[in-house]
Formats: C-alpha cells, sequence, structure tokens
C-alpha cells in the first residue's frame, strides 16, 4: 500500500526574522551584563558634571542584577567655587535596589550605606572642568538691610571720629573777638598818638607865631585874632584827645562785655556740637552680627534651594502621554523612585577641627505627595561638634512644610571679628559655645529662630579713632562682658527673607561707648572753654596793660601840650592859669591892648 | 535612495498580488490593524507588532494595515478614551488591572491608559470581522487584481525588483 506523503506545512514562525532578533536580545542581555557598570559611572560623571558645573570622579562602579546591588566607590564631586577642594567625597556607596520593582517602572532602594562622606575635602587636580568667566556675585536679599545697618554704624563712628578730630578751637568767637581786639588796639594807640604829637607841632607853631607878633603887635593885630582862633580850635581837639584817653577804661569794660557774648555764644555752639546723637543697639547688633547672620542664612538658602532643585514638587506631574489618560490605582500609587533608607558615616572639618558624623536619610520618594512618609534626615556628630541635625522635607500636602532643627550643645568656636576691623570691630575671644535653630519653611514663608550662647571674653576695637583716650573708653566698655548671646529670628520668604537680630552686645556696647562718649565729650568741652577762657583774660591782661601804659605815655605828652598852651596863655594874657577848656585862654587873652 | 521611494510601492504590490495565501494576507492585515490601532510606545504595541513580524503572515499587508489603521486610529481616540476609562474606573475590573500593572513589566505594558485599552479592545472586537474581510477580499480580488496588474510591464519590473531585492540585489 502505497502511504501518501502528507505535504509539509510551512512553519508558523518566521524563523529568518525570529533568530535575528533573538540573537540581538542575546547580544543586549550580553552587553547590559558587561557594560552596565561603565555605563552608569558614565551616566553619573555626565549628569554630576552638568549638574555642579566641575568634575565628578567615580573609581569603581559595580552592579550586581541577580542581588539587585549597586555599589560605587571613590565618588568625588570637586567644588566648582574652589577646584582644588571636592564639594563632596564618599569613599563608597552602597545600594540595595529591588530588582523586581525595576520591571514595575520603578527604582526602590530598601537599604543603602554611604561611608566614608566628606566635604570640603582637599582635591589632588583641579576640578574645573573649563576655563569660565567668573560670575558676578548676585547681591543677596538681605545686603541692603545690612549695608544700612553698616553706614548707620560707620557713620555715626566716623561722626565720632570727626568730632574728635576737628579743629573746635578755630571756630569759637571768643579767640576771634579777642584777636580783633588785639587787632584794632594799636591802630587806636597810633591814632591817639599822632593826634597828641600834631597838637604838640600845632601847639609850637602857635607859640612861634605870636612870638613874632608880640614884637610889633600893632601890625599883628589881625595874626593874633588868627591865632586866637587857632587856638581855640587846638585847645577843643586836646580836650577831645584827653576825653578819649580818659575813656580808655570804659572801652576795657565794653570790650569784656562783647568778650561775654561771644562766649556765650560759644558755650551753645559747643553744646550744639558736641552732642552726639545716640547709637541705635539694634543696628548696632545689625552691624556687628548681620553678616555672619547673612552667611549662615544665605549658605542655608542655597542648600535649601539646591534640595528643591531636586525633590519634585507636591503636585502630580502631568501625564506626558497625549492620547487616553494614565489611571493611577487607587491604593497603589507608588513613587517612581523611593529611597527607604540609606546610613551615612564620614568626616568633617570644622573651624580647622575634626568631627565624625553619623546619620540616616529615609523616605526618599520621588513623587513625595504618594509616600506615606516625609523625607527625613538626621545627622549625629562627634568631636569638633557635638549635636545634632534634622531635617524633614514633607511634600505630602499641597503646601510643602521644610523644617531644620539643630541642637548642638556643646560647640568649640575660634576667635573670629564682627563688624569692620577698619573702622569699629569687637572681637570674640576662642570658647565653648551652643547653638539651637530651628527653621521652618512652609510654602514660600520662612520662620524660625536661631540662638548662639558663647563663653567668650569680648573686646572692641577702634583702629580709626587717633584719639587713644576715646578709643580706650570704647574698648573698655566691653571688658566686662563675658559672654556672647545672639537670637536671630527669621521671617519673609527665602528670596526675601529679613531678619532681627537681638543680643547682649549691641547694647552693651552702645551703652558703654554713649556714656564714655558723652563723659569725654564734657570734659573735653569744659577744658575747651577753661583754654579759650584762659588764652582770653591773658590777651585782655595784656590788652589792659598796654592801654594803661598808652594813656601814661599820651596823657603825659598831653601834659606837654597843656604846659606849652600854659605859657601861651601866660605871653597872651600875664599869670592866667591855661585851664583845660581852652575858651579860657582864648578870653584871658587880652587883645585889646594890641588894638590901641 | 531608489529602494527607499520603491520599496512602499513594492510593498503595495507584494500585499496585493503576492505569494502569500488569502489566509496569510489577512492575518497580517488583521494584526496590523491592532497594532496600527494602538498608541505607540508601549509594551502591548511592541508585542503585537513583534507577533506580526515574527509569525508567517504576510508582512506587507500587515504595514499597510498599519499605516491605514494609524491614522484612523485618531478618529476613534475619544471612543477608546471612554471605552478604556469604563473599563478601567469598573469596580469589577479594576482590581484585575491594578493586578496587571503591578505584575513584572506591568507598568511597561500600557494597560492603564485609557486609550491604549479601549483601542485594544476596539482592535479585538474588530479583529475576527477584519480578518474575515480581508481573506475574502484576497480570495476573490486577488486573482483578478493579479491578472490586471501583470499586465502592466511597470509593476512586473517592480515585482521582479522585489524579488530581485529578496535575493540580495539592490
Amino acid at each position: 500500500m502505497m502511504r501518501l506523503k502528507r505535504p509539509k506545512l510551512p512553519p508558523i514562525f518566521r524563523w529568518q526574522y525570529v533568530v535575528p532578533r533573538l540573537a540581538v536580545v542575546v547580544v543586549v542581555v550580553l552587553t547590559v551584563r558587561f557594560c552596565l557598570d561603565p555605563a552608569i559611572r558614565w551616566a553619573i560623571v555626565f549628569s554630576g558634571e552638568s549638574a555642579i558645573g566641575a568634575k565628578v570622579e567615580v573609581a569603581d562602579v559595580n552592579t550586581s542584577l541577580r542581588g539587585g546591588e549597586l555599589t560605587i566607590t571613590g565618588l568625588a564631586a570637586a567644588n566648582p567655587g574652589k577646584p582644588m577642594r571636592n564639594l563632596v567625597e564618599s569613599s563608597q556607596i552602597r545600594l540595595e535596589i529591588d530588582g523586581a520593582q525595576l520591571l514595575r517602572k520603578r527604582v526602590v532602594v530598601h537599604n543603602g550605606r554611604i561611608e566614608g562622606l566628606k566635604f570640603d575635602s582637599e582635591r589632588t587636580a583641579s576640578g574645573d572642568l573649563e576655563i569660565l568667566p567668573d560670575a558676578a556675585d548676585e547681591p543677596s536679599a538681605l545686603d541692603p538691610m545690612f549695608a544700612a545697618a553698616q553706614e548707620s554704624a560707620t557713620g555715626w563712628f566716623d561722626d565720632l571720629t570727626g568730632r574728635m578730630e576737628q579743629d573746635l578751637l578755630g571756630s569759637l568767637a571768643t579767640p576771634q573777638m579777642v584777636e580783633e581786639l588785639k587787632r584794632r588796639w594799636p591802630e587806636q594807640y597810633n591814632a591817639l598818638k599822632s593826634r597828641a604829637d600834631d597838637l604838640r607841632a600845632k601847639s609850637k607853631q602857635i607859640e612861634a607865631t605870636f612870638r613874632v607878633a608880640k614884637k610889633n603887635p600893632l601890625r599883628g593885630m589881625q595874626q593874633v585874632e588868627e591865632l586866637r582862633k587857632q587856638l581855640a580850635a587846638t585847645e577843643a581837639e586836646l580836650r577831645t584827645t584827653l576825653a578819649e584817653i580818659k575813656a580808655l577804661p570804659d572801652q576795657a569794660k565794653a570790650d569784656r562785655a562783647a568778650i561775654d557774648v561771644a562766649r556765650k555764644q560759644d558755650e551753645q555752639f559747643l553744646r550744639e556740637h558736641l552732642k552726639l546723637a545716640g547709637i541705635d543697639p539694634d543696628e548696632l547688633n545689625r552691624y556687628l552680627l548681620g553678616e555672619t547672620a547673612s552667611g549662615y542664612l544665605e549658605q542655608s538658602a542655597w542648600w535649601i534651594d539646591q534640595a528643591q532643585k531636586f525633590i519634585p514638587k507636591n503636585r502630580v506631574a502631568a501625564p506626558t502621554r497625549t492620547r487616553g489618560t494614565n489611571v493611577l490605582f487607587g491604593g497603589r500609587r507608588q513613587p517612581a523612585m523611593l529611597i527607604e533608607r540609606v546610613e551615612l558615616a564620614g568626616d568633617a572639618r570644622f573651624d580647622g577641627q575634626a568631627m565624625a558624623f553619623t546619620g540616616l536619610l529615609t523616605d526618599v520618594a520621588s513623587e513625595p505627595q504618594l509616600h506615606e512618609r516625609p523625607l527625613q534626615l538626621s545627622i549625629r556628630s562627634t568631636g569638633a561638634v557635638d549635636g545634632q541635625l534634622t531635617v524633614e522635607l514633607d511634600r505630602r500636602t499641597e503646601i510643602a512644610h521644610d523644617s531644620l532643627v539643630i541642637d548642638v550643645p556643646k560647640l568649640n568656636l575660634a576667635h573670629r571679628t564682627l563688624g569692620r576691623t577698619d573702622k569699629l570691630a569687637v572681637t570674640v575671644a576662642p570658647g565653648a559655645a551652643s547653638l539651637k535653630a530651628d527653621i521652618r519653611l512652609d510654602g514660600d514663608q520662612l520662620a524660625g529662630t536661631i540662638e548662639l550662647h558663647q563663653s567668650s571674653t569680648l573686646a572692641a576695637q577702634t583702629p580709626a579713632l587717633r584719639d587713644d583716650r576715646i578709643a580706650a573708653v570704647i574698648q573698655e566698655s566691653l571688658t566686662g562682658v563675658d559672654r556672647l548671646e545672639a537670637k536671630i529670628a527669621l521671617a519673609g520668604t527665602l528670596q526675601r527673607p529679613s531678619i532681627k537680630i537681638e543680643s547682649n552686645v549691641g547694647p552693651q556696647l552702645a551703652a558703654g561707648v554713649s556714656g564714655a562718649v558723652k563723659k569725654y565729650l564734657t570734659d573735653r568741652k569744659e577744658r575747651l572753654m577753661a583754654k579759650v577762657q584762659g588764652q582770653v583774660d591773658e590777651q585782655l591782661g595784656k590788652l589792659q596793660a598796654e592801654r594803661d601804659k598808652a594813656q601814661q605815655e599820651l596823657t603825659a605828652a598831653l601834659g606837654e601840650n597843656q604846659q606849652l598852651v600854659k605859657q601861651l596863655a601866660s605871653l597872651m594874657g600875664g599869670n592866667a592859669p591855661l585851664e583845660v577848656d581852652v575858651t579860657k585862654i582864648g578870653k584871658s587873652l587880652d587883645l585889646s591892648k594890641f588894638k590901641r | 535612495m531608489l529602494t527607499l521611494f520603491l520599496r512602499p510601492v513594492r510593498m503595495l504590490f507584494q500585499a496585493l498580488i503576492g505569494n502569500d495565501t488569502p489566509r496569510q494576507t489577512a492575518w497580517g492585515f488583521s494584526l496590523g490593524m491592532m497594532v496600527g490601532l494602538l498608541p505607540k510606545g508601549n509594551l502591548t504595541a511592541i508585542a503585537i507588532a513583534m507577533i506580526l513580524c515574527s509569525l508567517r503572515v504576510n508582512r506587507a499587508a500587515g504595514f499597510l494595515a498599519i499605516a491605514i489603521f494609524s491614522y484612523v486610529g485618531a478618529f476613534f481616540d475619544d471612543t477608546a478614551h471612554r471605552l478604556g476609562s469604563l473599563l478601567l474606573t469598573s469596580p469589577t475590573l479594576q482590581p484585575m488591572f491594578a493586578a496587571i500593572y503591578d505584575k513584572p513589566l506591568g507598568p511597561f505594558s500600557g494597560l492603564n491608559n485609557t486609550a491604549v485599552l479601549g483601542q485594544l479592545f476596539i482592535g479585538l472586537y474588530l479583529f475576527y470581522p477584519v480578518y474575515r474581510a480581508a481573506r475574502v477580499t484576497m480570495t476573490y480580488l486577488r486573482p483578478r487584481l493579479q491578472h490586471y496588474l501583470m499586465r502592466y510591464k511597470l509593476v512586473r519590473w517592480i515585482m521582479g525588483a522585489e524579488i530581485g531585492a529578496q535575493w540580495g540585489l539592490e
């Protein structure tokens, strides 16, 4: 029996298509198996360098797909601002990744450990990617406030310095008045002396003319008449001059009265000029501690800003798919990426002193609103800084709530200087301190306090003051202060924060300085007035002596004139005495006998 | 360059007058219809495309159907979205879809998307009618169309070029 051969059916699969694709799949799997580590290493370096703008180095990456373990060894990210230092460095990062969750489009790290964590460590090679032009530093939102405080404080200080250094003596009216008197007296003396000389000359001339006229009375009758008139005029002038000389003591009284008025003006001037406006303790606090507070706040704001860039917003991202809607099943909504728990261990340096820290980072989620717990970072440090840092970033609700709590009961702070060393500064000696901070950020609203207590001696420095006495007084104003206490209250927004600084330094320094300066200025005013008074008395005494001497001299000179006029009177009319009143002299001249 | 322009035309003639059976052509066209309807970029569409390419069916008909139904499918998006929403939010079916979503590779399947699920169900619903229609059409139309088209030298040349292409001649 002939058996019919069944026709061979074509195979259902197109093996010529399937086999090459399967080969490709095998190649892909092998590639992933052997090239995944370099690919992850490249991805970390590339994305890291793009993010921070400086070199990121990874020594080795080792992945185990079966065990779901990723180990990164020797990670170092350079500081873009300081190329020879690392921003962060870690000797080993080990993450346990849930492989099954990767097939569910999720990355879940159940456990992890970051060891050898170091911040700001040294590098052997520069971390610069390329030479970039330095970006101009953007002004801080707090800069105007601290600039105003600094301007106010340095302005006050400059005012004080200016008042100390100004030549007040040159501005007073009393010395000027004395100078004026000194300048005026020689002119007056010369004028009187000149008039006395003139009178003498005139008298001589009248005498000579009279003697000539007397020899021939009939011819000289007219001339004698003329001489009588001249003698009357000379006598009048003599009387005026004598009156002025007699009035010299009265003029000294008037001068003294004018000097008294000038002195009163000077006292008023000094009272106004040496009245120093009181310095505001709050302004002084802002001036001394503002820069430090601003630095800490700006650094915190930068870290929060950086953290916010990496932490997704609380809203669910809009689906990228344009067709249809992705339904997220209730109760099963989970973040695409979740780091459940990572232990941290490392060391750092604070003020040049070594400190070790351990920490725990939990619940880092790409969609925090889908996760039941907020991100928490807890760090415990020992060594130079013995304290606790707790950070909580809660994005589960519509408004983000972030908090930062720092509690450092023991902290050794190095020597530092507050304020401007070229104007007014306060140096704080090294000492033990405690720091507490509780900062909360609800949405954009910033609130919180930072408290610092330090047991250290304080000393004020005033290099700009040239007056050693006032400098010593200011320096002594903080001698008794052995604690630095500062409380900084934060408000406003992260972009535009405002701070209020309360400290014992500002009020104590302000009170000490104000009291000392007030006392110093009062003393200075009194010393100045006493000095002026002494000078005035001395000058007036000299002037008075000169006047007395001149009075005697001039009176003597005029006495000679009187004698001369007396002789003339005797020549003209016998022995009639010549009174001071020259009209009598004129009348005593018996001119009738010349008329004969 | 010439191949780039000729290949779609060759595929069209291959689909219409190729040597595959009407059954293979109908299968290819139906599978292509499903791929065309589905939004791309998910494992479901990729898996059906892989099936289309792996099975011994008329790929040219499949690619033709993908081109046609990718365009036509956009008009069904509203319907597909409503249907998908209905299925995904149904209290009865939701646990099943949630379980699928929770399975490995579940999120990559796109089955939690209303348009994907809606178009998948529309495609499944239309699969047999389209298969039957395509098979009948090809059974009756192919001999006549083959006879008609092979009279033209251009068509014979293109089909020859196709054979040459299959032999590796460009």
